[in-house]
């Protein structure tokens, strides 16, 4: 029809106003009807419903996991009903506040590590003091006190993460570690992942000679180049380098020697075009995604962002492997809890609350997470039976046998923007603007260091 | 007196330009919505189409009750904004009265105030008055921020409408109120439908406010469905793409259906009694 | 009665007069009436709570723990600090896309239609609003697609023979806030043309009739017609595109978190990110009081030159 955007509305008013009205007046009963039938499907019938939030929201294989641990803890207790609500990590971490200090907070919710998050709440008496359930549970049996400690400690004051009660317990872990195409480095002559640093240095010298993207990278998002900086740290100066800065020990400092070695790494690399070209356009799953795709001989990867896809001849050809020190001492790594499961203080049902933490953290447990290709805390004695038996494709099985390595035998760190809030937009703006030269290595450290510092003697 | 031939292949080939620029990119929504699930990254790809996506979403995302949740506080937010905007942008129009153009630029500030900071002290007020995670509570905060542009959009029309038809109407005897409901308000249906139209969407789509007002209960709306399929590392763009196709459905079908009885007004022509 | 008689050209531009308002039979606070239920839900739940905000900006509050008294230091921190000032220079750049540029797009669609028998009016007009509807989660990430080093657009550029602008969009230092910008023209101008016409329905068919009675072409027509008549709703559509492009922190999210480097960091970011993710308020709050302030200032100079009469 030729219905022209012109000329001026033209019928009998009154027909036009009828017509407005009762339009008006049938959404007006539709939307009554409406809360009419949401009020009216409330209720229960004796049964106790606990209510669990958790932030692991895109992970589709956790969750399947946490929904088949669910219905398993309401057989094991009649009369409970698991109301399991997923939310994203970024939705979790932005409403936490309001939540625990709100009237009615979940009875289990999961909460961030870190000094604006767990520590906070811990101070403003928001979460429940885990140390009683921990004893009765004998929870240290099941997770390494420095995964503990990384993950659930902190001072009542809220200024000293890792030390102090218990607040909280993570149930999976993530590690970042090095991603490598094998069938790629063959080509290159290269016969087995780097062991030291220099020998990582010197694949991606050859990858490059010879025409090959050496490093999949992408800072979009920024997540890449605080890994890689927490990495350097780690690989030069050792678990502590990093662990002072996150746990503000023994006068932490962005200027120091070891950070000013991996600042000027970051810089050579990105000088010598180590890191694919364009890698500012790039976020970590787009180079992810580019690197399974066969470009590039490395990538830096979190161990949740594994299957890589493929059929298992394609996929055969990867290796997760742990990022080199320059000493070859190890196995360290970037590695940390999801975040942590958590009663608030307002919880309904802080007991049943503490059951649920308890069954989702156990052994049995353990063996379904991994049998969907997460990361538990601990080994399951026949690790290698279970992995076999969860048939994943080959990298993913590297990936959990060397994170379960660094978090049992050697040493896990968290990731180095926990130290301070804004030192994770700190170190996104001043790497792209060090590795574009806009930006010298002392004033990007001076630039990580003014998000740091200051924070720190704040909380003193 | 017509356009020429030329003029209309001009016109018309200008117009299929824009269409198609807005099409491509959600052509990309859609591709990736029938993409692989287990892709990482947002691909575009074609390959063949996983149209279980869909299925899955509607399985995960508890969207039956998200829907029934985000319809209801849009249409109800919606009416109170029309109801409550009209008589405001008569008033600012047609009246004189104390500090009415002070009123109107406070009234236009709240077109501007960000709620990315409002709505932390909304929430503790709300929690010391007792209507956290109400539903009524919500649709009263989106009614306030849809007013702002609300009586500054009728008052907009009321300016401009046609004077001669007002004081044929007052000749008659009609006072203020019944010149807004039998002369006015039907002469601004374009209007109205317009800002029912944009009403309805911004509080479908607002993810803020009831994120937050709603954070301690477990009544869930459209947007917030989609944080099912974002994560904080990694995002399944195949199911949040599926998502946000279904939960912009609604939306369309709304502004569709409102368009064809605002174009069958139209046709009608022009003004004449 | 026939409302056919054409108005005099130059009285439409001065803007018919508002109606009642010299009307002696009209008492002086009847105006109140109509507008007081707006008014007070208004005052309830956006201004009530701005002033909460206003209080708190004055304070260093992590939400929890006890206020503590900063005077304005929230405020000389934010004007202090090159970043936030460079990121609202960005938003004045994101303006001239999102409003500028879209109401000038908008506007050429707008004549075009007006002075066309359109086929499918209505997909088109549904076509031009889906941008505007479906979640910026979303389409961010499709554009994302579009504009990636080896996507669609550089592909364009390299088939043409121009591989020369070929780029990362949006991880080029020079070119990223233009990209956002124009993926926010994009979502925005079939918005813009709607609104605008509904004002076009509003003109009397006359005065197109008259107009072309003394000969005018298409274009005169747009000028010496429509333009004037939709004069209103061009300033709604500024007022609201300017509003949009200063709050755009869902896009900036999805498509460039405020890099490359701090190449397209805007305040509302900021402002969510302080709220949220850092948890202070107080300089949450301040900040929004800023951007606030700067807003209501753009919007009051978009409304003057209008106010002629």
């Amino acid at each position: 029809m030729q219905d022209r955007p012109r000329g001026g509305p033209g019928r009998a008013y009154r027909a036009r106003r009828r017509t407005v009205v009762r339009g008006i007046a049938a959404v007006s009963v539709a939307v009554l009807a409406l809360a009419g039938c949401s009020s009216g499907s409330k209720g229960g019938s004796g049964t106790t419903t606990l209510l669990v939030q958790n932030g692991a929201g895109g992970a589709t294989g956790l969750l399947a996991a946490y929904a088949k641990l669910n219905s398993q803890f309401e057989a094991a207790h009649p009369g409970v009903k698991i109301k399991f609500v997923t939310k994203s990590f970024d939705e979790v971490v932005s409403t936490a506040k309001l939540q625990l200090s709100g009237s009615h907070p979940p009875d289990v919710t999961q909460t961030n590590q870190g000094y604006q998050a767990m520590g906070t709440y811990a101070k403003a008496g928001l979460l429940t003091n885990l140390d009683e359930y921990a004893k009765k549970y004998n929870w240290v049996s099941r997770q390494s006190s420095k995964l503990l400690e990384l993950n659930g400690h902190f001072s009542g004051d809220g200024v000293k993460m890792g030390e102090g009660p218990l607040w909280g317990i993570s149930v999976t872990n993530a590690w970042i570690g090095l991603l490598m195409n094998k069938q790629l480095a063959a080509q290159l002559g290269i016969a087995a992942p780097p062991q030291t640093f220099a020998e990582l240095e010197r694949d991606l010298a050859t990858a490059k000679a010879k025409g090959v993207v050496p490093f999949q990278f992408g800072s979009s998002n920024g997540e890449m180049p605080a890994w890689l900086l927490s990495e350097l740290l780690l690989a030069k100066g050792g678990p502590d380098a990093v662990n002072d800065i996150v746990f503000h020990r023994n006068d932490p400092t962005l200027k120091s020697p070891t950070a000013q070695w991996a600042a000027e790494t970051l810089k050579s690399w990105s000088d010598k075009g180590y890191f694919t070209p364009n890698y500012t356009a790039y976020k970590t799953d787009e180079a992810f995604s580019n690197f399974a795709k066969g470009k590039g001989l490395f990538d830096l990867a979190g161990s949740w962002l594994l299957p890589i896809p493929g059929t298992p001849e394609q996929t055969k050809n990867f290796t997760m492997v742990v990022f080199p020190s320059v000493s070859g001492g190890g196995p360290n790594a970037v590695a940390a809890g999801d975040m942590p499961w958590t009663i608030p203080t307002h919880s309904k049902h802080h007991d049943l609350a503490a059951e649920y933490i308890n069954y989702i953290s156990s052994e049995q447990s353990a063996d379904v997470l991994l049998a969907s290709g997460n990361l538990p805390s601990f080994a399951p004695a026949d690790l290698d039976a279970q992995i076999a038996k969860a048939n994943l494709p080959a990298p993913s099985q590297d990936s959990l046998k060397n994170g379960l390595s660094v978090i049992n035998k050697g040493s896990p760190v968290p990731f180095i923007d926990w130290g301070a809030p804004d030192l994770y937009d700190a170190i996104k703006s001043g790497f792209e603007s060090l590795a574009s030269g806009s930006m010298s290595v002392d004033s990007f450290l001076s630039h990580l260091q003014d998000a740091f510092g200051p924070y720190v003697s704040s909380l003193k | 007196m017509k356009t020429s031939r030329t003029q209309s292949a001009v016109g018309h080939a200008v117009l299929v330009a824009a269409a198609l620029v807005a099409l491509v990119p959600l052509i990309g929504v859609l591709l990736m919505a029938l993409g692989s699930p287990q892709d990482v990254g947002g691909k575009v790809s074609i390959g063949s189409p996983h149209f279980s996506n869909f299925q899955v979403v509607w399985d995960q995302a508890q969207l039956p009750q998200a829907l029934r949740t985000s319809l209801l506080i849009s249409c109800a937010a919606t009416v109170l904004t029309i109801v409550l905007s009209i008589p405001a942008g008569y008033a600012f129009a047609s009246f004189r009265f104390p500090f009415r153009t002070l009123l109107f630029i406070v009234v236009l500030a709240g077109l501007m105030l960000p709620n990315e900071s409002l709505i932390v002290p909304l929430f503790y007020d709300f929690r010391s008055v007792g209507i956290n995670d109400s539903l009524w509570g919500v649709v009263m905060v989106e009614t306030a921020l849809s007013l702002a542009f609300g009586s500054f959009w009728m008052r907009s029309f009321f300016l401009t409408a046609p004077a001669s038809i007002v004081d044929a109407a007052r000749m008659d005897g009609a006072n203020t109120f019944v010149i807004l409901v039998r002369v006015l308000a039907p002469l601004a249906r374009p209007q109205v439908l317009a800002l029912a139209v944009l009403t309805f969407v911004w509080t479908w789509n607002d993810l803020l406010v009831p994120l937050v007002l709603l954070s301690g209960g477990q009544q869930i709306t459209a947007p917030m469905t989609l944080a099912v399929f974002q994560g904080q590392h990694a995002t399944n763009y195949a199911y949040l793409s599926a998502a946000a196709l279904m939960t912009a459905l609604p939306v369309i079908v709304v502004y569709a259906v409102l368009q064809r009885s605002f174009a069958r007004g139209v046709l009608a022509g022009a003004i004449r009694e | 009665m026939t409302l056919s008689l054409i108005r005099p050209r130059a009285q439409l531009r001065a803007g018919p007069r508002p109606v009642l308002r010299r009307s002696r039979l009209v008492p002086r606070f009847v105006g109140y009436l109509y507008l007081l239920p707006a008014l007070a839900v208004y005052v309830l739940f956006l201004l009530a709570p701005f002033g909460h905000s206003v209080y708190l900006s004055f304070f260093s509050w992590d939400g929890i723990s006890p206020h503590k008294y900063v005077g304005w230091a929230n405020y000389r921190n934010a004007l202090g600090s090159a970043e936030i000032r460079s990121a609202f220079v960005h938003a004045f750049v994101l303006i001239t896309f999102y409003a500028l540029l879209t109401t000038a797009v908008a506007l050429v669609l707008v004549g075009i239609m007006g002075g066309l028998r359109v086929r499918g009016l209505v997909a088109l007009r549904t076509i031009l609003f889906l941008p505007y509807v479906i979640a910026p989660v979303v389409t961010g990430v499709a554009w994302r697609w579009l504009l990636s080093p080896d996507g669609p657009i550089n592909g364009i550029f390299r088939t043409v023979g121009l591989g020369s602008w070929a780029r990362p969009w949006l991880g080029n230092f020079n070119w990223a806030l233009p990209s956002v910008g124009l993926i926010g023209t994009w979502m925005l101008y079939g918005l813009v043309m709607m609104l605008l016409l509904a004002g076009v329905q509003r003109i009397p068919l006359d005065l197109y009739e008259a107009a072309r009675l003394d000969g005018a072409n298409p274009v005169r027509e747009f000028f010496a017609v429509t333009l004037p008549g939709v004069r209103q709703e061009i300033v709604v559509v500024l007022v609201l595109s300017t509003t949009a492009a200063l709050r755009n922190f869902d896009l900036i999210y999805v498509t460039t978190q405020g890099g490359p480097g701090t190449t397209t960091e805007v305040p509302s970011w900021m402002v969510y990110r302080q709220a949220f993710f850092v948890g202070d308020l107080g300089k949450a709050s301040a900040l929004g009081v800023l951007l606030t302030a700067v807003i209501l200032v753009l919007s009051l100079l978009i409304l003057r030159p209008w106010k002629r009469s």
